[in-house]
């Protein structure tokens, strides 16, 4: 629900004419990975667009000491941008440097802005395909490149930086800049490549029908229904593995239904039923109960459901619990055949 | 009605005092005249939407006591409340707190309770007597608050419900998230406080110290708000534990009618043995004659196996009343506790059997009476559970029920040590070095230290030393100006403020291809009550073991109809893994060192319910459970012994019952047709035990103490009773009951944070005798090193203890108590005091 809040939010806020320059890239690099009052923020990466070039800045703490001068650099520096992008940032990043400003007697500056955190709508885009949805993991699957030798991974931040406040040799810690450089660059590129498929998933040079059906269901929680029949369509003509392209046909038909096309909804449910869907039987059972008044074909494809159900794989447990829906769907359209049957002959 | 609920308990305690079956087994009554209360009017000031809500509660006047609490706390005073039981002591504070939240947008309060069923019960409260505008800001924050509500909660609450653990381990570490509660915080309250003492305590007093810290960062000073049951030092306790000075409201002006305490002994069964009938059989007898007439009972056991047993007897002796009587325990599901809790409270449940589950807070509404079965073990546990009975001005009675145990015989002796003595006190010590530690850890994180910061009330010279060790473990990093956190872990995450584990086993059932889950155990008392083939009770209903799973934490039940139930046998071994000091003593040798405490489970006893006799014994195979930690044990020499044993004052040598023991054990059977002289059980695969009537050692010769006419045949479980009634103690096992019960002075801990052993004949010190005192909680806290090095100290004061102890032959007070018929042993615990404290022996 939240969710679907901020993503009304975020296409409402590119209704208002923001130019991508009102937009700031963040990523921090902490004291420690656990967050909470002793975690603190010594380097803020951010990268921007202006005058058609992309900049990127970087901001570091030499000495906790000097907390409040970094965070009142931060602050300014925030002040242009009226959108924050990040990865994970709602749950990491934003609270962290609220804290911090908090802990420095200060206002935080990013309660002003909105934010977009490209973790929820990444796991909403490729959710049939990744299960890895790392920044790292979609940069290689995704944007298709890989990190240099300098890299090193995050869980040894922490522990470089305190080697430098204790040596004061700043040469590890180019590993750590090189790092939260490129996972800005990946931030950026990534949401490029999102806002391009989100507005025409079609367009792009290889469409993958995976990633075409959850952008239609995210496509169809926003309301544009002719959207995300359009990709629907696309992806049942691209070709879907079994189990997606069963549930994409529940998910078109019940879009249809509520659309008002009970017609097309029916021709997708009798491609179900090829598949021996118990579930489609018993939504055709519905429409000619409801639709068609006739409950000799509800009783049919209610007699159909039950043999399949026999045949199924499903646990027992489940198809108990089935069996005792259909039975009573059955009953219940038999009393409703004796009824009509004693008010036809009075 | 009401009228005759008036008299109703005058009449049964007339009717008892009468009737032959019970009147001569009552001891004594202590009667509490009746008080009519003190009634004054609501504040005048209070906000006038917060007025009527209360109103509307039927809420108009308030007790005295009340009124004086609302003052101090009104007034930025820090208050105590140890108004007894049922006095309204949570109105004290809801009544400021929620006023000031109305009065002063920017207001908010947090307080802790020590369970989550007090939270709950409380939670209800503060709905009930706060206007509606208000209830959106008053939430709960506990383990069981869902995920999607935090959030909320921690922008939103003004007045928080939340306990201990969570304030250590979820919002002090975050305490940013909670800028709002916190920078508004004008009251905090502390529930129940009698709670925290000892270790578990010293942990909640430098939590207090991190808090206020906190506090000090958003520029608050909360006033704190205790209350206590009954404790000899609930001032000195609360000024301990907060580190400010406090006032104490401790008169109670609620209405009370007249109280009858009744002591109550079982009569006894056995004129020769002087073995009586068992506390608890009587306790439900009496429970009986309660229910019979209409009054709503509520009996006190200490076991949780006891409650089971009680509640079976209670109810196959009232067996229309079946559906109204009640168990109660830890274990059970929140749901089915809040179900009798609510029975409870509105009469429907007309008698429960309980743990001291229901001994703290939790509002149940008053009881008509109160059976105690068994002295729990303090007088503020007896006066604590006593005070559950009494409804508004109605007569109310409480019974203790004493058991053949010597603590509980002696008490109902000397009934004025429970009428006359001061409870125990609560002691704690934030100082610790190890407990500290811990906090200052914590603190780290929460806020870096800067030079000449102070802890609580230890200054910058005192916590520096350990930030320079936190410095050196690489958890802490010291900047030019200050000291801040460098680990990668929540430091709290790894401090657990109690020191059980909170692991508990689910009780899952299978019947009818369902499988239901009814309770749980923790995981302390999952071996001996859950063990394989056990038999486990549940609302009197009986439940065999068939599967204990060590490693999901579950345990597989199925419905039982047999007609026995199971006792574990559990062994206890002591073992020294190495010894760091040693140092000698007169008469001896002190030791330091660390040692490992194994418990296991061996096998356990089918007893038959109808007879109680054993029906068999089996082994188990289950893993030890094992303590390390460290103690201190006092080893006696041979020539203290030799010194003891010329003066016939040293009884710790094992009876040699004289060559002619075997035949006459034989023959004493024989003539006793191999059954047991008490229960009547016969003699299966194990012998019964022959018991000498006088005992052995009052004999001067074995062939004398041996005659068939001193000895009986019991069977093991009556062996036992009899035995208790007869015991004679070692002047060792005196020492040991000294020492563990003074020792907790010098180290300010609770009883229970020390263990305790002798043993005359120790393998660990070559055959020597020693006594031995040990940390309670596993690696443990330093407690017995510092025993160790007041040493000298605690045996002198041990003596002057002894000494000036007026009783004739051991008391709780001192060296302890004895079988009914038997001796304490005082006379040689003084001897080997004398010996140990370097001073000539005269008899």
């Amino acid at each position: 629900m939240t969710f679907l809040r901020c993503l009304h939010g975020l296409v409402s806020l590119c209704r208002t004419n923001l130019s991508i320059e009102d937009f700031v890239f963040l990523d921090t690099e902490t004291s420690g990975l656990a967050g909470g009052a002793g975690t603190f923020v010594f380097l803020v990466g951010f990268g921007f667009w202006k005058n058609d070039r992309y900049f990127l800045t970087q901001i570091f703490l030499r000495e906790p000491g000097e907390e409040p001068a970094f965070l009142t650099g931060l602050e300014e520096l925030l002040t242009p941008y009226k959108v924050l992008v990040t990865y994970n940032g709602k749950s990491f990043d934003a609270p962290l440097l609220n804290n911090r400003f908090i802990l420095n007697g200060f206002q935080s500056p990013l309660k002003n802005m909105h934010h977009i955190d490209l973790l929820s709508l990444t796991r909403r885009v490729w959710r049939n395909r990744l299960d890895d949805r790392s920044l790292g993991n979609l940069e290689h699957e995704i944007l298709n490149f890989g990190r240099a030798e300098e890299e090193i991974p995050g869980w040894m931040v922490p522990q470089i930086y305190f080697e430098f406040l204790q040596t004061q040799n700043a040469t590890p810690l180019k590993g750590v800049f090189y790092h939260n450089e490129v996972d800005i660059l990946s931030l950026s590129a990534l949401f490029l490549h999102l806002a391009d498929l989100l507005r025409n998933p079609l367009a792009a040079r290889n469409p993958q029908s995976l990633d075409l059906i959850a952008i239609a269901r995210l496509y169809e929680e926003l309301g544009d229904y002719s959207g995300a029949i359009q990709l629907y369509e696309a992806s049942l003509e691209i070709g879907l593995p079994a189990h997606f392209f069963i549930q994409t046909l529940y998910r078109f038909a019940s879009l249809h239904r509520r659309t008002g096309k009970i017609e097309a909804a029916l021709t997708l449910w009798l491609k179900a039923v090829e598949y021996h869907e118990i579930d489609a039987c018993i939504e055709i059972a519905k429409f000619y109960e409801h639709h068609q008044k006739s409950c000799h074909q509800a009783l049919e494809w209610t007699e159909l459901a039950l043999g399949y159900l026999e045949q199924s794989p499903l646990p027992r447990y489940i198809k108990k619990q089935k069996r005792a829906e259909l039975e009573h769907r059955k009953e219940r359209l038999y009393q409703k055949l004796n009824r009509r049957n004693n008010q036809v002959t009075p | 009605m009401p009228t005759k609920n008036f008299e109703q308990i005058k009449n049964i305690v007339r009717f008892w005092q009468t009737d032959p079956s019970v009147s001569p087994n009552i001891c004594g009554v202590h009667v509490t005249p009746p008080n009519p209360g003190q009634f004054v009017p609501l504040p005048e000031n209070l906000h006038s939407t917060f007025r009527n809500t209360l109103a509307a509660e039927g809420i108009e006047a308030l007790y005295q006591h009340q009124w004086d609490a609302i003052q101090i706390i009104t007034q930025c005073k820090n208050a105590i409340i140890t108004t007894g039981t049922a006095s309204g002591k949570s109105l004290c504070y809801q009544i400021p707190i929620i006023d000031n939240c109305l009065k002063d947008e920017e207001s908010t309060a947090m307080l802790l309770f020590p369970t989550k069923a007090l939270t709950q019960d409380q939670y209800r409260n503060f709905l009930r007597f706060s206007p509606p505008s208000l209830h959106s800001s008053i939430s709960i924050y506990d383990g069981d608050t869902p995920v999607s509500q935090r959030k909320k909660i921690r922008q939103s609450a003004r007045i928080l419900l939340s306990n201990p653990d969570m304030l250590h381990t979820a919002i002090l570490p975050h305490h940013p998230n909670w800028e709002k509660l916190l920078r508004g915080l004008r009251y905090f309250v502390l529930d129940e406080v009698h709670l925290y003492r000892g270790v578990f305590g010293s942990h909640i007093a430098n939590l207090i110290r991190r808090l206020k810290r906190i506090c000090r960062f958003y520029s608050t000073e909360p006033v704190f708000i205790l209350t206590s049951a009954t404790v000899a030092n609930a001032r000195e306790h609360a000024e301990n534990m907060i580190e400010e000075p406090f006032e104490q409201i401790s008169d109670s002006h609620s209405p009370k009618g007249t109280k009858y305490f009744l002591l109550y002994n079982p009569p006894i069964i056995h004129e020769e043995l002087g073995v009586r009938r068992s506390a608890l059989s009587e306790a439900v007898r009496i429970g009986g004659d309660l229910i019979v007439n209409g009054i709503q009972t509520l009996i006190f056991t200490h076991t949780r196996k006891n409650v089971e047993l009680g509640i079976k007897f209670l109810q196959s002796q009232n067996p229309e009343q079946t559906q109204e009587i009640f168990a109660y325990r830890s274990g059970y599901l929140p749901s089915e506790r809040r179900k009798i809790e609510e029975a409870l409270k509105f009469g429907k449940a007309k008698a429960v059997v309980s743990t001291n589950a229901l001994e703290l807070g939790v509002d149940i509404g008053g009881m008509e009476a109160v059976i105690i079965s068994g002295y729990p073990g303090s007088i503020a546990a007896t006066h604590q559970q006593a005070g559950r009975a009494g409804r508004k001005k109605q007569d109310s009675l409480a019974v203790l029920v004493a058991s053949s145990n010597p603590l509980d015989q002696y008490i109902i002796k000397h009934p004025e040590y429970l009428f006359e003595k001061p409870p125990e006190v609560a002691l704690i010590n934030p100082n610790n070095p190890l407990i500290l530690y811990q906090h200052i850890r914590c603190a780290v994180f929460e806020l870096p230290f800067r030079q000449n910061d102070s802890f609580g009330n230890l200054d910058w010279t005192a916590i520096h030393p350990y930030l320079k060790v936190l410095v050196l473990n690489r958890e802490v990093f010291p900047t030019s100006d200050r000291f801040i956190w460098r680990g990668d872990q929540y430091p709290s995450q790894d401090v657990s403020l109690r020191s059980t584990s909170g692991d508990s086993f689910l009780l899952h059932v299978e019947e009818d291809d369902r499988l239901t889950t009814i309770g749980e155990v923790d995981q302390a008392s999952v071996d001996w009550m859950v063990h394989p083939n056990a038999i486990y009770l549940h609302q009197g209903q009986t439940f065999f073991v068939e599967a204990l799973e060590l490693e999901k934490k579950y345990v597989r039940l199925t419905p039982f109809d047999g007609d026995y139930y199971t006792q574990p046998l559990m062994e206890q071994n002591i073992q020294i893994i190495s010894e760091e000091r040693i140092r000698s003593i007169f008469g001896g040798k002190i030791h330091f060192g660390e040692i490992e405490v194994t418990r296991q489970l061996k096998g356990f006893r089918k007893i038959s319910w109808q007879t109680r006799e054993i029906l068999a014994t089996e082994d188990l195979e289950l893993p030890p459970r094992t303590l390390r930690t460290v103690g201190y044990w006092i080893e006696m020499n041979p020539q203290s012994i030799q010194l003891l044993t010329n003066l016939n004052l040293w009884s710790g040598k094992p009876n040699n019952y004289g060559p002619n023991w075997d035949q006459q054990r034989k023959l004493a059977r024989q003539r006793d047709q191999f059954t047991c002289q008490l229960c009547g059980a016969a003699e299966k695969d194990i012998p019964h035990h022959v018991h000498h009537i006088v005992p052995f050692r009052q004999f001067p010769t074995y062939e004398l103490a041996n005659r068939l006419e001193n000895l009986i045949t019991l069977c093991p479980a009556c062996h036992h009773k009899a035995e208790s009634v007869v015991r004679i103690r070692s002047g060792l096992s005196g020492l040991r009951y000294l020492i563990s019960q003074i020792a907790p002075l010098f180290v300010l801990c609770d009883p229970g944070d020390l263990g305790s052993h002798s043993d005359p004949q120790s393998p660990m010190c070559e055959g020597n005798p020693i006594v031995m005192i040990y940390d309670n909680s596993a690696a443990g806290i330093g407690l017995s090193e510092t025993l160790f090095d007041k040493h000298e100290l605690i045996l002198a004061s041990a003596l002057e203890v002894a000494q000036d102890c007026s009783c004739l032959d051991g008391c709780p007070s001192c060296v302890g108590v004895g079988g009914e018929n038997g001796t304490a042993g005082k006379v040689e615990t003084l001897a080997i005091l004398k010996i140990l404290n370097g001073m000539p022996l005269r008899v």
